[in-house]
């Protein structure tokens, strides 16, 4: 019987080419991997669904296993894989052998339920959160993704001393933090150098088991005696010394320990990451022994190399013993673990969303690069012939069978051509021809660096050098493409998907949309058939907050059939999808009841409207328009604001301005817009009164969209009463004067009253001898928002000129901050204008002041134009 | 001093022999390790000879590029996988310092130097002719007169280019064929000259000229292009001022103490805060016509050192800080003059420590 432990690194390719070798050699009968147990369903999706022991052909990496709380699908962890992640070498060559595969983490309904609680706080803060808080749902979404790191950087956060981030680092990335220390910045590189020294690349796994165990002790010493006092901890190394004296028991008083450390895990009070990690080995050893009860020959056990040590149960060497706790001990661990219901499901992953940088926590530098040294490898294509894949080409080199390194150095090679390919793509002059002299470029600088073979940093170097000319941006543009890629994975098609992410993939092969990470724009006409389908689809998406596609608003595409959209597909969105699942099963219906929710929770009136606007375009069902129209209805009723009334009515006017099948709906909106109609011209002045200036801004700044918004209804008898509503207001000395000004602005440039009417209402004004600031704040709202126009109405300027002319200067004075804020708002060379208006008016009645006045006026007067409108 | 001696020592040496003992313990520990054809030293040796550090041996060796270490392995690879280097940058960044120091290690010899300039011919690229003899003989070998390149190739050993983008276009593409077939035919005597291994060509190129005379395309394929930028860091810009006004004062015995440490930060700052437009405290400041690179704040302070030595008591004063820091500014009397007296008002005046540095600007009439 033998126990093979295979511990490797996420995603190195490394240590997929070994276990590649490992597993032919073994010849396993079965093969448990660090996934969680609980997703054991979700291998069997990998399957054709035709021959079980062969793998879906149609499914492509990069692809997610998604495990999420069935009820609260936000709750998810995503497990990315590769073609050369190890694990998916590991479950690739089980599935076509016909070995068991069994995962034997901590089942992911656990980890939820113990996560629980911080999760429960974060939903509070989640639901007071505006609904377009979309970005930050996807930053949950990654968070998710990375828990991995999240929890690896809070070991970091505790700890000050370059010691304990050390130990961070190595529990994060053991073989990149040796590789790291071992002066290599290269991890992937320094796996191929320690595979190259084995005598054959599967033995490497002992000899990482070695290094991890030393780790485990080196980390366990720094540990302990930085954080001996806490209980947790201090248990910790009882309980690891306790095995020590006796391996297959603990004391008693241990044993107690332990079940209350249990316990406390259960409860989440004051359980660490650590005890997590403990819960996890405790449970891939339980089924590790469950596999050897069974009588299973060859176990081969795949999981990450950190946790190698503790998982070789059948160790004869006592030192590494000490470091496996007992059963006992265990199954005291293991009992009465808190559990929800937990779904599972394949999803498309995305290079890019491989990286490091993305978020991910166990994220590789530089994926297509790294796919590429896989796809050279002899191991891959050994693979391959055991999968029946064709993908990869066949042809046979003799030197990839004996050197180890040669898939290394053909990738460096193709890198470097695909380099040239892509600056020439973008317009550069990077010849083909060149390819071979950055290569041998490439490598001569490793040798300079003393290294091995060139790899990722000399392919860089090289790039810029031979191709960019020294240029980093030019670099820079190509680098993501170069080592990063946009590969996008296919999920296999026997994954339990719900039924609403079945009826969006083929939405969108019917309307021929692909999902691409690369932003691109789209125009699209309404009036076609697949425009218009394509908009209703991309408005519906959006309000299950799937934003694929975000309209761009065109203010000269206004009103006619034409709509550009951009285009930009995330992975996280199949979360999203999952989520809204829970809405319904179609788009339509999970789009309308989703937006039900959102309505019914909404109080707000200008909310609603907002909502009906956005859903009419997306011809939700008639069932539930209805029920949205009743929500509006019933709060346009009560409603009693009116300055929130007046806030609504743009989006209700853009609303029954877009028109609706049913009449009967476009009647009730109607009906909704009669009542706030009605209400806001009765009670127009009760927000004009008894306010200061910044409220009144506030009133003109929502009056103005309104009045734009009731012009577009083109309807007469409406203007009407609207402008006899303004009319008297505007004749009400009550109100506040700001106000009163733009109402007599829009009275006139709609019509109703003259320039002659408006100087008589200015020489009221100033000629009552009223406050010379109501003056000042009248004119301020006449100006308000305006642009040139304003300036040629020569009777108001008329009676400005004469209103100034007629102060002392200390009223002046007094005055000219008001105005000059009044004036505050035009630019250069309106004021400009404005000033030759002025003169010109002062030329034509040169005479006139002249006999009224003391001749030195006009000059003066100019001045103090000057002044305010300097 | 005597008149002569300072003639002598005033005379700069070429860095081989400048740092020949630097080269000879290098050469000596060097010996068993793989060299390209023709090089003196290893890829790795050399590597080591730029960017300094202690010999296996723990022989110290000074730093002579200072900055990042990868720029300079690029360029010592690029030369040992036999591309021609194109060292490309703002003025004042090291090229032709970089640029003599690689070739005096990998061949020894730094002194085969094409000065390029819009005047330069191919016959200093090719060949040319001794019209004397010439006329006397006809065409002959005796005749010839190989030019730096071709003695270059004929040698095997690097062969340096300056300024190659002041060179006109067609004369830079005579290189073409000299980088690409490693030979040079001489048609008039029927026969060619090949080049042997070591041959290659170090270029430098300055940013500042940039689309005067660009590479054609087939010629920038046969370069490899490292650009040097300038130094990152205060610290690291004054490590390399401060090295060479040592080297410097060494070679010429100045009778003066070596400037303080504060001294030279203080020069560096002013040169960065120029140059940048921005002070160390984020104000914002004019940037003068001028480059303010490396190599000019280098000269003020050698120039300092020089008049103090020579006309003060040996030390080194604010006052003939002063008057280098001027001439290096104001270049433009159009627009420097007053964007270096609002630089001394709004930020010399108002440093602490700096009065002296104040006193002395103000004194200097523009
Ligand atoms: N990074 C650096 N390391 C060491 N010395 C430097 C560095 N940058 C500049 N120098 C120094 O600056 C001086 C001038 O450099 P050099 O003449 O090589 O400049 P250059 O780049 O050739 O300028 P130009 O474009 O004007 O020809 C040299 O004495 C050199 O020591
Ligand atoms: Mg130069």
């Amino acid at each position: 019987m033998t126990l093979n432990i295979y511990g490797i690194r996420h995603h190195g390719v490394g240590c997929s080419r070994a276990l590649v070798d490992a597993l032919v050699e073994q010849q396993p009968d079965i093969i448990l991997i660090e996934s969680p147990a609980d997703a054991q369903d979700a291998i069997d999706c990998l399957r054709d669904p035709r021959a079980s022991s062969k793998l879906d052909d149609q499914m492509q990496t990069p692809v997610g296993m998604l495990a999420y709380e069935t009820e609260n699908p936000k709750n998810c962890v995503i497990s990315p894989f590769v073609d050369f992640s190890p694990e998916w070498v590991a479950i690739s060559y089980g599935i076509v052998n016909d070995v068991e595969i069994r995962f034997i983490d901590l089942p992911s309904s656990v980890k939820f339920a113990l996560s629980r609680n911080e999760k429960d706080d974060d939903n509070k803060d989640d639901d007071n959160k505006d609904d377009d808080n979309k970005e930050d749902d996807s930053k949950d979404g990654k968070a998710e993704t990375s828990a991995e790191e999240e929890r690896k950087d809070d070991v970091e956060g505790e700890s000050e001393d370059a010691d304990a981030k050390l130990v961070g680092e190595i529990i994060r990335d053991p073989i990149g933090t040796i590789a790291r220390i071992a002066g290599d910045p290269d991890p992937e590189r320094w796996e191929e150098r320690a595979i190259e020294a084995a005598v054959k690349p599967g033995r490497i796994f002992p000899g990482f088991l070695e290094l991890m165990t030393e780790l485990r002790f080196a980390v366990r010493d720094a540990q302990t005696t930085r954080r001996r006092s806490e209980s947790a901890d201090a248990l910790e190394s009882e309980c690891a010394e306790g095995a020590e004296g006796d391996a297959t028991d603990a004391t008693d008083a241990n044993a107690s320990e332990l079940e209350k450390l249990a316990v406390a895990v259960a409860r989440q009070t004051g359980g660490s990451d650590r005890d997590l990690e403990q819960l996890r080995e405790a449970h891939m050893r339980r089924e590790i022994r469950a596999a050897l009860k069974k009588g299973k020959e060859r176990v081969a056990v795949v999981c990450g190399a950190w946790h190698a040590p503790v998982l070789d149960l059948e160790t004869t060497d006592a030192r590494r013993l000490a470091l496996i706790p007992s059963k006992s001990i265990d199954d005291k661990l293991l009992s009465r673990l808190p559990k929800v219901k937990t779904s599972f499901s394949w999803i498309p992953w995305t290079n890019s969303r491989m990286t490091r940088r993305s978020g991910y926590g166990a994220g590789i530098e530089a994926p297509a690069f790294l796919g590429t040294i896989w796809n050279e490898s002899q191991e891959a294509r050994t693979l391959d012939r055991m999968t029946g894949r064709t993908g990869r080409r066949v042809d046979s080199d003799p030197a990839r069978e004996s050197d180890v390194s040669f898939p290394y150095r053909t990738a460096v090679v193709k890198t470097l051509s695909r380099a040239a390919r892509l600056l020439r793509d973008d317009g550069g002059e990077a010849a083909a021809a060149n390819v071979v002299d950055a290569a041998r470029f490439a490598d001569t600088l490793a040798a300079v660096r003393g290294r091995a073979n060139a790899s990722l940093d000399e392919i860089r170097d090289a790039v810029r050098c031979v191709f960019c000319d020294g240029e980093e941006q030019a670099f820079r543009a190509v680098q993501q493409r170069l080592e990063v890629g946009n590969e996008i994975g296919v999920a296999p098609k026997r994954t339990t998907k719900p039924p609403l992410a079945k009826e969006i993939e083929s939405q969108s092969k019917k309307l021929r949309l692909a999902r691409a990470e690369e932003e691109r724009t789209i125009k699209i006409d309404t009036r076609e058939d697949v425009g218009m389908r394509k908009s209703i689809f991309f408005r519906r998406l959006n309000l299950i907050d799937v934003p694929w596609a975000t309209f761009v608003s065109d203010p000269y595409a206004r009103g006619t059939f034409s709509e550009t959209w951009t285009l930009a597909w995330r992975p996280e969105y199949e979360i999203q999808i999952i989520d809204a699942s829970r809405y319904g099963s179609t788009l339509l219906d999970a789009a309308s009841e989703k937006t039900l929710k959102e309505v019914e929770e909404s109080t707000e009136l200008h909310q609603i409207v907002k909502i009906v606007d956005r859903v009419l375009p997306a011809k939700l069902s008639d069932d539930a328009l209805g029920k949205i129209c009743r929500k509006l209805n019933d709060v346009a009723s009560l409603s009693n604001d009116v300055l929130e009334a007046i806030k609504s009515i743009p989006a209700l006017v853009s609303a029954i301005r877009y028109g609706s099948a049913r009449n009967d709906f476009q009647a009730e909106l109607t009906f909704v817009f009669e009542i706030l109609f009605n209400r806001i011209l009765d009670r127009l002045r009760e927000i004009c009164v008894n306010i200061d200036e910044e409220a009144a801004r506030e009133c003109v700044d929502a009056l103005t969209p309104f009045v734009d918004a009731v012009a577009l209804l083109d309807d007469r008898e409406k203007d009407r009463r609207l402008f006899d509503a303004f009319e008297r207001l505007a004749n009400d000395v009550g109100i506040a004067q700001f106000v009163a000004g733009w109402l007599a602005r829009k009275l006139h440039g709609n019509g109703v009253w003259s320039e002659q009417e408006l100087g008589d209402k200015l020489r009221f004004y100033t000629g009552r001898a009223t406050n010379p600031e109501d003056v000042s704040m009248w004119l301020g709202g006449l100006i308000y928002g305006t642009g040139q126009s304003i300036l040629w109405l020569q009777e108001l300027w008329t009676v400005f000129d004469e209103w100034l002319l007629s102060m002392d200067s200390q009223l002046f004075q007094e005055q000219s901050a008001m105005l000059r804020r009044a004036f505050a708002p035009f630019e250069q060379a309106e004021r400009r204008k404005l000033m030759e208006v002025v003169k010109k008016l002062r030329k034509d009645d040169d005479q006139l002041v002249e006999d009224q006045t003391n001749a030195s006026l006009p000059q003066e007067m100019s001045e103090t134009l000057k002044f305010i409108l300097s | 001093m005597s008149k002569k001696t300072l003639v002598e020592k005033a005379i700069r040496n070429h860095a081989e022999v400048a740092y020949a003992s630097e080269l000879s313990v290098l050469l000596d520990e060097d010996k068993n390790n793989p060299k390209p054809l023709n090089w003196k030293l290893s890829p790795r040796a050399v590597v080591l000879y730029l960017v300094g550090g202690t010999t296996p041996r723990g022989k110290k060796i000074r730093p002579k590029f200072i900055g990042d270490r990868k720029l300079m392995e690029m360029a010592v690879a690029t030369l040992a996988a036999d591309r021609g280097l194109l060292l490309y940058g703002l003025p004042g960044t090291g090229k032709s310092w970089v640029s003599e120091h690689l070739a005096a290690a990998i061949s020894g010899d730094s002194t085969l130097v094409v000065q390029g300039t819009a005047g330069t011919d191919e016959s200093v690229l090719r060949y040319g002719w001794n019209y004397q003899q010439l006329i006397a003989k006809g065409p002959c070998l005796d005749a010839l007169v190989p030019s730096c390149t071709l003695r270059g190739m004929q040698e095997g050993k690097v062969v340096r280019i300056e300024e190659l983008t002041r060179i006109p276009s067609d004369v830079q593409d005579a290189l073409i064929s000299i980088m690409s077939e490693k030979v040079v035919a001489i048609p008039e005597l029927n026969v060619e000259r090949k080049a042997y291994s070591g041959f290659n060509i170090i270029a430098t190129a300055n940013n500042r000229d940039r689309g005067v005379n660009e590479l054609s395309s087939a010629l920038r394929r046969r370069f490899n292009t490292v650009t040097l930028p300038p130094p990152e860091t205060l610290e690291e810009e004054v490590k390399i001022v401060r090295n060479r006004v040592e080297e410097l004062g060494q070679t010429f015995e100045f009778p003066t103490a070596p400037p303080a440490q504060e001294e030279l930060q203080r020069v560096v700052t002013i040169f960065r805060e120029l140059r940048s437009g921005v002070t160390i405290d984020g104000k914002r400041v004019k940037s003068p016509t001028g480059t303010l690179s490396t190599a000019e704040a280098i000269s003020v302070v050698n120039n300092a050192l020089a008049t103090a030595g020579y006309f003060g008591d040996g030390n080194l004063s604010a006052r003939d800080l002063a008057v280098g820091l001027v001439g290096a500014v104001v270049q433009d009397l159009n627009t420097d003059p007053a964007i270096w007296n609002e630089y001394v008002e709004n930020v010399v005046k108002e440093r602490k420590d700096w009065d002296d540095l104040y006193k002395a600007c103000k004194d200097i009439k523009l």
